[in-house]
């Protein structure tokens, strides 16, 4: 034992040494380009390829390649011949022989060169050369800060169990584990890596820092905290063993992206909570504060150092979950959950749809002005036998907000229906798309997300509905649905017009029989949407995770605020009361929507059951809509649910997200907090012992 | 203001220093402290004295800021107790070391120095200085929440020097010490007052007060009863003590008869002088450690940290001397690796450190004069009947 301990030691004075840290530095060096460079040049020249083979389907030139791939199946770009099988012509081309989906045709023209070359080599790093540079600098800077802070013996050691665990686990045949064993070495030790970073970080001669740098001590060592930490390190590796291996690899990218974001967040929100109320709260009832604070430290230093040390130790962690959870989604989404065409297109759908950042535009419909509203419910008011014997002044504005609310919703419901056949000719209704510049200047193919509903007795039946182009008669491209199922028709970017507008007419082919008057086809608000790809996976992931760190630093905020002024359990329960208040914001606004006391009109004001009852949804509905006021900011940025769907999250909704809730609703706290411990008495416990 | 004396400024000024506790409904619930006056001068060990409830703590309290006066005036270094500014000048430690548990030793010591914005080598050598004083260095690396009472007293006092204060306020700094701590505390504040250090010592035990003070205040219910230098206070002008070699009886009546026919008095008591009960213990201690009888707490506190004992002037020109003499070395080693010629260097400063103290003298004289009963009377008949039974258990 004595002689492990030695050697050890021995290894750890080793690596101490400067000559073994650049020997080991010009290693780790030579390792990461002998694996990523090879990778690097082949994507780069895959990439070239790739566009060309796009330009020749979408350039000037482009009727020639299309006659040609459609008759023979084959391209050539700079003399190369590229093929694409037959089993592909129906969803690169419509039945007008239009090309329709150039991507997918540039995707399958590719997928031989990928499939030939580097076995070796991740398949998904093979088509991303951003992304293989990303990973190249990640790795090195691991491995760098791994034998520059002095780690790298424990690494190595780390580095032999994990194998050892890896091996065995795949000779007893339990290949899932093996991955999730090698994913819970990998992320125990890069979170160590990190907290050991973010130590020397902070050991500035701060007083914010020097607090922040004790509260990362703190949340180390404390059981609750590294419970959290242990369970997001151990659930993210196990998580893959629960998808269904049948299912379509989308659904199951989804529903991997979707858990383990989401655990990890709501995780890292409960540790935030506890450890933000029981830093502060316990440090003024264990009276550590009297040492601090007898120290030249501010009461705002105190805070402010409290709640960088939690959303830094928040960020350690979103960073090593998040990296492990991008990881795997980039080794998921090669895998097959099917074979031949099924395969490609699954993974066809999960490159453009899933694993990208799309925008969306909903189509632009009339709106009223303010007075042609008002003028409409005083004529409704007028109108309602109930009101007669009322005076304008008199209707409480709460009714008169739910009619005015009720009238909007009629009108924009009337424009986003769709009229039944009559006479054999389609019912149909005209929407226009704007701001479609980016899409036609990049040539992205569009696709229109619709969920119809009709006004049929059996909505189990399919129905066939029809979308005109720009009022081209030719364009007609006439679609099977079920109603209440999302579906999606592509469109091509030659369609958007060089205003950036694109006229979609939506015709309903339902004919009822003479003289009924259903069969209106109809859909919700976000029910007709038109999306196109406006960035790359990698940025939206990242801004995403920025968000998530965001609204934890909000918590944190609330949290340490909360402590100044209440015991622990009370400042728990009041942070997170609001925590789920927060999330629930958006649902509530939904329900406030239907949610209205009994008109007044209606309520016999001599039955004090009926008063109590109008009083009590009267105090429910303010109280609602007051936490919607203040919490709807939380709630509504929910980014791992956009992530999910493949639409982007700008970097604008990130900065204002930081504007809203880090600096207004964060900075309001961290304010109230600073007052709250300057007005307060600290050692007023103190009071009976002399 | 800060009240000008003859030619310096007061560290702390209070004039009808109140302190009412209420209420949620704002009715008096206690008053901790009732108008008190008093100041520290520079340079002085100021006692605090008085029974529990007395308003002692509370006093420090408020010059620390953590709470506020109800009314009156009180100034410390010339500011308002909560401005932070003033607060680099102050060490204090509590009457119970609210330390971090989960922090080592070490690790607690770097963190205030960090507080207080000193360098990296100076903490470093701050904090290995301080816990070499108070015997900690071996238990260093052991996380507070494992310490002995004593070992966080030891701890809680190497805290509130980390800064070198020009005001150090201390709270009952002997509580939970061994004789062997409380001896080394007392020398070491009489080392600070040598470098002008003021000091506020609040302590229920009343000879550590008497051993160290200059000046004091006696409260009792939150009011001042009695205030002076200790020499003011323990003056009993009212008798005269000889003291001699052990005399024969016969002697003893000569005297009285002499005393008799010149004074016209008698004398009141004749007794063989006792030792203390602090030199009886200090004396086995030291046979102990002279015969390496093994122990598993705190070590023998070391010297008194360099940075405690003179200027940083001289502070700095010894670190440069050693740095010099670090690269001198390491010119001279080239071939030595570079830690290696750091653990030389610092093992010869570890072994300089743990040389064995010089060996206290041995009493040979009498042994020192039990405090007289008139004063220790008046003193504790301002303690409550049970702080009495504690002091005489």
């Amino acid at each position: 034992m004595s002689a492990a301990v030695g050697a050890y030691r021995g290894l750890q004075r080793l690596q101490e040494k400067n000559w073994i840290r650049i020997l080991l530095s010009v290693l780790a060096l030579g390792a990461c380009a002998g694996y990523f460079v090879p990778i690097l040049v082949f994507s780069y020249g895959a990439e070239r390829e790739q566009a060309a083979i796009y330009q020749a389907l979408t350039g000037t030139d482009a009727e020639t390649a299309h006659r040609k791939l459609r008759d023979t199946g084959k391209i050539t770009v700079d003399g190369r011949v590229y093929t694409i099988g037959e089993q592909y012509m129906p969803e690169i081309f419509n039945e007008e022989g239009q090309l329709v989906s150039p991507d997918l045709a540039t995707f399958v023209a590719m997928k031989p060169q990928v499939d030939a070359i580097m076995s070796w080599a991740p398949r998904w790093l093979l088509m991303q050369p951003d992304t293989t540079w990303t990973i190249l600098t990640l790795s090195l800077l691991w491995l760098w800060l791994i034998i520059w802070i002095g780690l790298f013996v424990p690494f190595l050691f780390t580095l032999v169990l994990t194998l050892v665990l890896y091996f065995v686990s795949g000779w007893m045949g339990l290949r899932d584990l093996q991955v999730a064993i090698a994913g819970i070495g990998l992320l125990t030790f890069t979170f160590l890596l990190l907290i050991r970073l973010l130590l020397i970080l902070l050991a500035w001669p701060n007083q914010i820092l020097a607090v922040a740098h004790t509260l990362i001590r703190e949340a180390s060592r404390t059981r609750l905290t590294l419970l959290f930490i242990v369970v997001v390190l151990v659930l993210l590796p196990l998580l893959p063993l629960t998808l269904d291996p049948d299912s379509h690899l989308r659904f199951q990218l989804q529903n991997f992206m979707s858990r383990s974001l989401e655990y990890t967040f709501a995780i890292a929100s409960i540790m935030t909570l506890l450890l933000a109320c029981g830093t502060v709260a316990f440090e003024i009832r264990d009276r550590h504060i009297w040492h601090v604070m007898s120290k030249p430290v501010g009461h705002i230093q105190y805070l402010l150092g409290k709640w960088l040390g939690i959303v830094l130790l928040n960020a350690c962690l979103l960073a090593v979950a998040g990296a492990s959870v991008f990881l795997y989604i980039q080794f998921l989404r090669t895998t097959s959950t099917s074979t031949g065409m099924a395969a490609d297109e699954d993974r066809f759908i999960v490159a453009q749809e899933l694993l990208a950042a799309r925008t969306e535009t909903t189509p632009k419909l009339e709106v009223l002005d303010e007075a042609t509203i008002e003028l409409e419910v005083d004529r409704a008011i007028s109108n309602d036998p109930a009101f007669n014997q009322w005076k304008q002044d008199d209707v409480l504005p709460i009714i008169r907000e739910k009619m005015r609310n009720d009238f909007i919703d009629t009108i924009e419901r009337s424009q986003r229906s769709i009229p039944p056949a009559r006479n054999g000719q389609p019912g149909a209704r005209s929407f226009v798309f704007e701001g479609l510049d980016m899409a036609a200047q990049k040539q992205v193919p569009l696709s229109l997300h619709y969920q119809f509903i009709t006004m049929t007795a059996d909505e189990h039946e399919r129905y066939v509905a029809g979308f005109m182009f720009n009022g081209d008669k030719e364009s007609v491209l006439l679609r099977e649905y079920i109603p209440t199922v999302p579906q999606v028709v592509r469109i091509p970017p030659t369609f958007i017009q060089p205003d950036g507008t694109m006229e979609i007419t939506i015709l309903n082919y339902f004919e009822p029989p003479p003289g009924r008057f259903y069969g209106q086809m109809f859909f919700e608000k976000g029910g007709l949407e038109l999306l196109y790809k406006a960035g790359g996976f990698d940025a939206n992931f990242l801004r995403v995770m920025l968000i998530l760190l965001i609204k934890l630093g909000v918590l944190a905020a609330l949290g340490v605020f909360f402590a100044t002024f209440l015991n622990f359990p009370v400042a728990c329960l009041t942070a997170f009361t609001l925590f789920i208040g927060g999330q629930m914001a958006p649902f509530l606004a939904s329900s406030l929507e239907v949610y209205w006391p009994e008109s007044t009109d209606k309520v016999d004001w001599e039955n004090i059951g009926q008063v109590i009852k109008w009083g009590f949804e009267s105090g429910i509905r303010g109280l609602a809509q007051g936490m919607v006021f203040m919490l709807g900011a939380f709630g509504e940025y929910h980014p791992v649910g956009l992530l999910v769907e493949g639409r982007l999250v700008s970097w604008k909704s990130v900065f204002m997200s930081f504007l809203r809730l880090e600096l207004i609703w964060g900075g309001l706290a961290l304010v109230l907090g600073w007052l709250v411990l300057r007005s307060r008495q600290l050692a007023i416990y103190s009071g009976g012992q002399g | 203001m800060v009240r000008q004396g003859a030619d310096r400024e007061m560290i702390v000024e209070a004039v009808g220093l109140t302190k009412v506790f209420r209420d949620f409904w704002m009715r008096t619930k206690a008053v901790a402290v009732d108008h008190i006056d008093f100041h520290i001068e520079p340079g002085e060990i100021f006692g605090l004295l008085g029974p529990n409830g007395s308003g002692k703590s509370t006093t420090i309290k408020m010059i620390l800021g953590l709470l506020h006066k109800t009314a009156g005036r009180l100034v410390v270094f010339g500011k308002n107790p909560s401005d932070v500014s003033i607060k680099n000048r102050i060490g204090f430690l509590p009457e119970e070391s609210y330390l971090y548990r989960f922090l080592n030793a070490r690790e607690t010591l770097d963190y205030y120095g960090r507080l207080f914005q000193l360098d990296r080598n100076t903490r470093r050598r701050r904090t290995e200085e301080l816990l070499e004083m108070v015997g900690l260095t071996n238990v260093a690396h052991r996380p507070i929440g494992e310490f002995s009472k004593g070992m966080t007293r030891r701890i809680g006092i190497a805290q509130a020097l980390v800064n070198d204060p020009d005001f150090l306020i201390l709270d009952e700094p002997t509580s939970g010490l061994d004789p062997i701590g409380t001896k080394q505390v007392k020398e070491l504040l009489l080392e600070l007052r040598a470098r002008k250090k003021t000091i506020l010592l609040s302590s229920h035990l009343l000879s550590d007060v008497q051993d160290v003070c200059d000046r004091m205040v006696m409260l009792y219910g939150g009011t001042i009863q009695a205030e002076g230098t200790v020499d003011e206070m323990l003056k009993d002008s009212e008798h005269t003590v000889i003291e001699t070699p052990r005399l024969k009886p016969e002697t003893i009546a000569r005297v009285e008869e002499l005393i008799q026919s010149m004074e016209g008095v008698a004398i009141d008591s004749i007794r063989e002088p006792r030792q203390r009960l602090e030199d009886v213990f200090m004396n086995m201690v030291e046979r102990a450690r002279e015969n390496k009888v093994a122990t598993s707490g705190a070590a023998e506190g070391g010297a008194t940290a360099s940075f405690l004992k003179q200027d940083d002037l001289g502070d700095d020109l010894i670190e440069s001397l050693v740095n010099e003499a670090v690269q001198e070395d390491r010119s001279k080693q080239l071939d030595q690796p570079a830690v290696e010629t750091d653990r030389e260097v610092r093992d010869q400063v570890l072994e300089k450190l743990s040389e064995p103290d010089p060996v206290p003298q041995q009493v040979k004289g009498p042994a020192p004069e039990a405090p007289r009963d008139v004063d220790n009377d008046m003193i504790e008949g301002l303690l409550s009947p049970d702080e009495r039974d504690k002091e005489s258990s």
